[in-house]
């Protein structure tokens, strides 16, 4: 049988968002493959350096993830506080790490939706859907926006947890984390579930690590690994969670992994609005632009390790701002390697388990 | 033999089937998904499925200006961080009471209803957010709000109490 070259994108179902992933098939099974990226430039980077420092916060959670942009302003925002070396109140790293945790889980279910529909299990793809549904209007409640927080500035958050918010929000996550166990139940008794996962899509610990992956999917390969953890930033250090790691390296690990870390966010955002502290949500006295300087903050994104780099010359622009994301790394480790030699029929559910993202790749 | 298999029986149908069972009689009584441009999300709506609360309290929609507030400080038009909100001159109005008569128009086309604006406000009830999320236009020409049309937006917010975030400045306003 000859070889041939097939485009799966720039528009394609599988590629979930824009991107190129370009497969040798040998027959059925996949000889080679590249990744062709770039569809998505928007030149977020450059666009930084025109914009002050608070007109780049709305920026910076539309033109990088979409599916988490908490995150990101935690990456922009910590590395602006960095630079200005202020330390903020208990009470708003107690927020960040509320909404961050809400995020990751919004962030994840995203996730077990679109990648439930490549599989084509559709009841999946709706349930976890409608459980997204809820964690949105809990972030809506707490920053008036759905996708697009705008919720964090420098020093702290630009308000504070609405009035009974934790009466509202512990119910929510008690049915959410009842039902998270139904529903992985109802996955895993599927025999197609097992077939198209297990053994699929191994990547190598050793590879994974040279090629710079992290987050869940390294945590699948088995690399204990999570900067929650390990270089506690905000008040992670208060908090009690596992890291959750796989062993087989597959699909399915990765599926499991994402699975206990949803639940593993419930526990911490229980024991945050447990344990939150009176107090200010905003340091008020911070200086208007940062001084001369640079600073790197990195953080625990859903897709794993995110960072900003951003250079100050003491003006109201940011001289330089780079960002660094998990996804792009992802993609450069997953293609070719986790495909070759697979079937093509699961090559989208292959790819989905690494959780793209190209609005965070392209920039 | 038969044990296992009373077990998978178990454990392939009736459990999976619970879990949907239970999803269908749920949404029977609150429906997951509305029939958009008939039914509509209103603030403290509990009929759909979602979290019991005031959710709507925050909500950064269509933004509107209190015109007869305004005093013309241009704060909001320095904040927006593409500036689609400008200072434009109104003519020939009676609620445009400054001596500059520039007040800011919005190009909602390319707004990113960010609140900068509205935080920058140093009026209090002047640059409001409301929780009205669905005009649309067939030309984004439409869009382009002048002072006159957000003050309509306005006295329309108003009259329906649609009001979610105000701007909280020290100046409180001049006329009602
Ligand atoms: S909401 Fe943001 S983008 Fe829209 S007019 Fe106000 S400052 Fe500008
Ligand atoms: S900031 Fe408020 S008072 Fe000043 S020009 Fe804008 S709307 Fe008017």
């Amino acid at each position: 049988m000859s070889e041939m070259w097939i485009n799966m994108g720039p528009q394609h179902p599988m590629t979930h968002g824009l991107w190129n992933l370009r497969v040798k098939v040998d027959g059925e099974r996949i000889a080679d493959a590249r990744a062709e990226i770039g569809y998505l430039h928007r030149g977020i980077e450059k666009i930084a350096e025109i914009k002050t420092y608070t007109e780049f916060i709305p920026l910076s959670d539309r033109f990088l993830c979409y599916a988490s942009a908490m995150s990101w302003e935690m990456a922009y925002i910590g590395a602006v506080e960095k630079v200005m070396n202020i330390e903020i109140p208990k009470r708003a790293s107690y927020i960040r790490v509320i909404v961050l945790e809400l995020q990751r889980i919004a962030s994840h279910l995203m996730w077990l939706a679109s990648w439930t529909a490549d599989l084509g299990l559709l009841t999946m793809f709706l349930y976890a859907m409608r459980e997204r549904e809820q964690f949105l209007d809990l972030m809506q409640m707490i920053t008036g926006g759905r996708l697009h927080y705008v919720y964090m500035r420098f020093g702290g958050v630009v308000k504070d947890l609405p009035e009974g918010f934790k009466e509202i929000a512990l119910p929510v996550l008690d049915q959410f984390e009842k039902r998270l166990r139904d529903y992985k139940h109802m996955m895993d008794e599927s025999e197609v579930f097992i077939l198209r996962t297990k053994g699929k899509g191994i990547w190598e610990k050793e590879y994974a690590i040279s090629m710079g992956v992290t987050g869940p999917n390294l945590r699948a390969s088995g690399v204990k690994t999570d900067l929650r953890k390990e270089t506690p930033y905000l008040s992670y250090a208060d908090f009690d969670f596992d890291i959750a790691t796989g062993t087989a390296c597959d699909t399915y690990d990765r599926y499991v992994v994402r699975m206990i870390e949803m639940s593993e966010s419930i526990k911490i955002v229980r024991e945050a609005l447990k344990k939150l502290p009176d107090g200010d949500f905003k340091l008020f006295s911070i200086p208007r632009v940062p001084p001369k300087g640079s600073a790197i903050f990195m953080s625990e994104d859903p897709r794993g390790l995110s960072a900003a780099y951003l250079v100050s010359d003491g003006t109201l622009h940011p001289y330089r701002l780079k960002f660094r994301s998990p996804t792009y790394f992802n993609i450069q480790g997953a293609v070719p390697a986790i495909i070759v030699n697979e079937r093509i029929a699961d090559v989208p559910s292959i790819i989905g388990s690494i959780d793209v993202c190209l609005g965070e790749v392209d920039r | 033999m038969k044990d296992t298999r009373s077990k998978k029986v178990y454990s392939v149908v009736i459990e999976p089937m619970t879990t949907t069972m239970k999803q269908f009689f749920r949404s029977l009584i609150r429906p997951s998904t509305l029939l958009y441009p008939f039914e509509k999300l209103e603030s403290g709506d509990k009929k759909y499925f979602g979290v019991n609360g005031d959710i709507w309290s925050r909500y950064r929609g269509w933004i509107t200006l209190n015109l007869p507030a305004c005093i013309s400080c241009g704060a909001c038009a320095r904040a927006c961080p593409n500036k689609c909100c400008v200072m434009e001159k109104v003519v020939d109005d009676p609620d445009s009471i400054t001596k500059t008569h520039m007040h800011p128009r919005i190009d909602f086309a390319r707004c990113l209803f960010c609140e900068l604006c509205v935080q920058a406000c140093p009026v209090t009830d002047c640059l409001n957010m409301t929780s009205i999320y669905d005009i649309t236009e067939y030309d984004r020409k439409d869009l382009f709000y002048t002072p006159k049309d957000l003050y309509v937006m306005y006295k329309k917010a108003k009259m329906e109490k649609k009001f979610t975030t105000m701007s909280q400045g020290k100046v409180a306003s001049k006329k009602e």
